[in-house]
């Protein structure tokens, strides 16, 4: 349970970050409070809500790694936007948004009570079927 | 997840040793609760406390002004330096406990990066390095243009650094970079250290020589590159590079007796076992296993994410530095040959995008230049020559300085040789070794205007400070110390017959396993006060070498002001000429007036009066950072640029438009009216690069 809310947590979290900072640069403004997410947007979305997809167990290698993909991904859509000259970051801002909120619902989705709950059974099942045929 | 849940059969014995990682799995140390006797108690956290306020008083207590030949430290008082003895003693103290408490070790730590990297911004209350003002006028450009401006410089060629920024500016809003210099330095060094801790962990370091090689890699990396720029940013992302391809690799799986190593996870403690053989054997293993660096505890589906992220990575790399592929690739290749590279596609992918990206994404730079480019292929000795040759000259104070820097980097390699010799008695492989000395192979390549070498020291430098650090504490764990080992010598004589009554016969394997056995042992007071010594030692040197050029590049409000007026009145089309490269400018207005480095640009004539002479810019900024610079860099005399502009206006027709102690201007014109003369762009520095640092 303590596992089912922290991870609740975690999602309302990134997810507030992914929707509110596009709506706060879309309406163009927020101030201080603006700077402050917008940094927090773009060191761990969309790279931590997709880390989390693989269930890495270090918290310190999902925030390294997270981290660093978010600002890479901002990197190469920056460098497509100049190629492409379509300078929008805005859009860019939305897809990494989007991106992290389909990440965000899936993990949301894999990781309900039931969800694990029918995992626990699964395994148990399994084990208890190799214990029966002597494994 | 558990530990174990991807352990598998046959991975070898190595894959095992998690339990004790620095961020996966709490260690036993960790998690227990410490018994009395075990933590240094609350001296320690006071120690750091009142470390913080005497740095933080310093710092507040510190003139700019006073900087001078000798850099940061001349402004800096008896305050600042009680508060780095007090921090440095905090920091061995709690080492040297039997449970070192992490978060004191890392409050400790990011204290040193605030009194190392923070007290520039801090004391000067303006963003330093000319360079990263330059970064801004880019990143500045493209937010309002979205684009770049062509055939204007070459960092322009590889703008995927500066289009994140320009983006991420859109989103919180800022209108200015420039507003974003100020404490990049801390920002990126405290991104740095959970990347560093993560290779040191899986270099094999201990807990504790992990904090040691952190505090030295703090102390050592004095090439000032992480400003808000590319080469920064890509040292972050070629650091996680790294972390991902260490991790996502475990050791091969050591051979015993020529039978593969099985093991599995028992309780959470790292415990190795043979596929076949008797106690001794499972005991040799079990030592061995607890040898072993972190293993990948990683499915084949994360390893394949991870890899991906990397391949992410390495892109944005390519697309933000010029330099920063090539050693990436080369510290992979040391990591290939030394087998700690799954990823072996990594090692293609890299230099595929970097070619790729050059010839398809950077025609700008190369269309023209070629030779530029190829000259130095195999010129080893004259790209060490021109490094060299370019910072070791100025005045005597500056000199020394040089040397000092020089002296440092011959210290860490022999640190690095210590600690490589102490480590073979571990067996832990050579891949520090390997990847301290790959980078120097970017010397063979290119010599980057005379910073290659300090690019390579930079990628270098992580391994070298692993194995100084492993020179100090060469066991992978502290309970295999020499210490620990004199201290349970006395402990196992006494245990020994109860140990020979259990029926192994094996006397030496059995001892081996009682030294792994907790509690851990203090380090002994010798050592703590060598490292008392080193790392107080190691801070000051630091506060020279890095801070040693302060006094030409910070710049004081004046300077800022003085700048931006100019950059106000100044109509579009005009030219501004400078001294040399060390003013606050060039963050605006990037294609409207036209920039003219005085020094630079009529070569072989490299007096700036000279050259104003023949080209009589519209403008001339002349600063007090430009006068520094020429002095302790160039041995010019007293009040030099002061002297130029005398000159200029009795000669060239210039008059003062602005005068003060940190900045004068200079306008050309007769009358109050002003004769533009726009330098020729095809004489723009297209191929420049960062010299001024």
């Amino acid at each position: 349970m303590a596992a089912w809310r922290s991870r609740t947590v975690r999602v309302t979290v990134l997810g507030l970050l992914s929707v509110l900072v596009p709506l706060l640069e879309a309406a163009d403004t927020g101030g201080v409070v603006r700077v402050v997410l917008a940094l927090a947007f773009h060191a761990t979305i969309p790279g931590v809500p997709l880390l989390l997809l693989t269930r890495l167990d270090s918290p310190v290698l999902l925030a390294c790694v997270g981290g660093a993909l978010s600002v890479a991904l901002t990197i190469v859509g920056a460098q497509l936007m100049l190629w492409s000259d379509a300078w929008h970051p805005l859009g860019l801002v939305v897809v990494l948004a989007l991106v992290s909120l389909a990440a965000l619902a899936v993990d949301f989705w894999r990781g309900r009570p039931s969800a694990a709950r029918a995992g626990s059974e699964r395994a148990g099942s399994v084990r208890d079927g190799l214990r029966g045929s002597g494994a | 997840m558990t530990t174990d849940a991807y352990t598998r059969p046959g991975k070898g014995a190595g894959e095992l040793a998690g339990a004790t990682d620095l961020d996966r799995g709490a260690p036993a140390g960790r998690t227990a609760p410490a018994a009395p006797g075990q933590t240094r108690g609350p001296a320690p956290v006071a120690l750091l406390a009142v470390a913080a306020v005497l740095i933080g008083w310093g710092m507040a207590a510190a003139d700019p002004h006073q900087i001078g030949a000798l850099g940061i430290v001349d402004a800096l008082d008896w305050r600042y330096v009680a508060g780095i003895v007090a921090l440095a003693a905090a920091f061995v103290w709690e080492l040297g406990a039997a449970r070192p408490r992490t978060w004191l070790l890392a409050s400790a730590t990011c204290a040193l990066v605030v009194a190392i990297y923070g007290v520039s911004p801090v004391v000067e209350q303006t963003s330093r390095l000319p360079t990263s003002w330059r970064h801004a006028g880019f990143i500045n450009y493209i937010h309002d243009n979205g684009t770049v401006l062509h055939h204007y410089d070459a960092r322009f060629s590889w703008p995927g650094f500066f289009a994140g920024v320009a983006v991420l500016m859109n989103t919180a809003g800022v209108g200015d970079a420039s507003h974003l210099l100020l404490y990049a330095s801390v920002v990126f060094m405290l991104a740095y250290l959970p990347c560093l801790a993560m290779i040191f962990r899986e270099l094999g370091l201990s807990r504790r020589a992990t904090w040691l090689a952190l505090w030295l890699f703090l102390c050592a990396d004095w090439a000032d590159q992480e400003y808000l720029s590319p080469q920064g940013t890509a040292y972050l992302l070629s650091l996680v590079v790294l972390v991902i391809a260490l991790r996502t690799s475990g050791r091969r799986a050591p051979v015993v007796g020529g039978t593969a190593v099985g093991g599995t996870a028992v309780g959470g403690t790292a415990v190795g076992r043979s596929a076949s053989g008797g106690a001794a054997r499972g005991r040799r293993d079990r030592l061995r296993a607890l040898l072993e660096p972190p293993p990948p505890a990683l499915g084949p589906r994360e390893q394949m994410a991870l890899l991906g992220c990397a391949a992410v990575l390495a892109f944005a790399v390519v697309a933000s530095h010029q330099l920063s592929p090539p050693l990436l690739t080369l510290l992979l290749v040391s990591l290939l040959l030394t087998g700690r590279l799954r990823g072996r596609g990594l090692v293609l992918l890299v230099p595929i995008l970097f070619v790729g990206y050059f010839t398809f994404g950077a025609v700008d730079f190369w269309s023209g230049h070629l030779s530029v480019v190829t000259g130095d292929v195999g010129g080893v000795g004259g790209t060490v020559n021109q490094t060299l040759s370019n910072r070791v000259q100025g005045s005597p104070t500056h000199l020394r300085i040089a040397f000092l820097r020089i002296v440092v980097v011959g210290v860490l390699f022999a640190g690095a040789a210590v600690g490589s010799l102490r480590r073979r008695r571990w067996r832990l492989g050579a891949v520090a070794q390997a990847a301290a000395i790959a980078p120097f192979g970017l010397l063979a390549l290119q010599s980057y205007g005379g910073e290659a070498l300090l690019r390579a020291y930079l990628f270098a430098l992580p391994f070298l400070c692993a194995l100084c650090a492993a020179a100090f504490l060469p066991a992978p764990d502290p309970d295999f110390g020499a210490p620990a080992r004199r201290r349970r010598r006395g402990g196992l004589a006494r245990r020994r017959p109860r140990a020979q009554t259990a029926g192994s016969g094996e006397d030496t394997v059995q001892m081996r396993i009682r030294r792994a056995r907790p509690p851990r042992p203090e380090l002994s007071r010798r050592l703590s006060a060598l490292l008392l010594v080193v790392c107080t030692g190691a801070v000051a040197v630091q506060l020279i070498c890095r801070g040693g050029n302060e006094e030409f590049v910070w710049f004081s409000h004046e300077e800022v002001a003085a700048t931006q007026e100019l950059y106000d009145l100044a109509p579009a089309g005009s030219t501004i000429g400078v001294l040399n490269g060390f003013f606050p400018g060039q963050n605006d207005d990037l294609g409207r007036v036209s920039l003219v480095n005085l020094e630079s640009k009529c070569k072989p004539v490299v007096d700036p009066y000279q050259c104003a002479l023949q080209l009589k810019p519209d403008y001339i900024l002349i600063t007090r950072a430009q006068d520094a610079y020429g002095r302790e860099s160039e041995s010019r005399p007293e009040k030099w640029a002061a002297a130029d502009a005398a000159s200029l206006e009795r000669s060239a027709g210039y008059h003062r438009i602005r005068n003060s102690p940190d900045a004068i201007i200079l306008a050309r014109g007769v009358d109050g009216g002003l004769r533009t003369s726009r330098v020729d762009a095809s004489t723009r520095p297209v191929l420049s690069v960062d010299q001024e640092g």
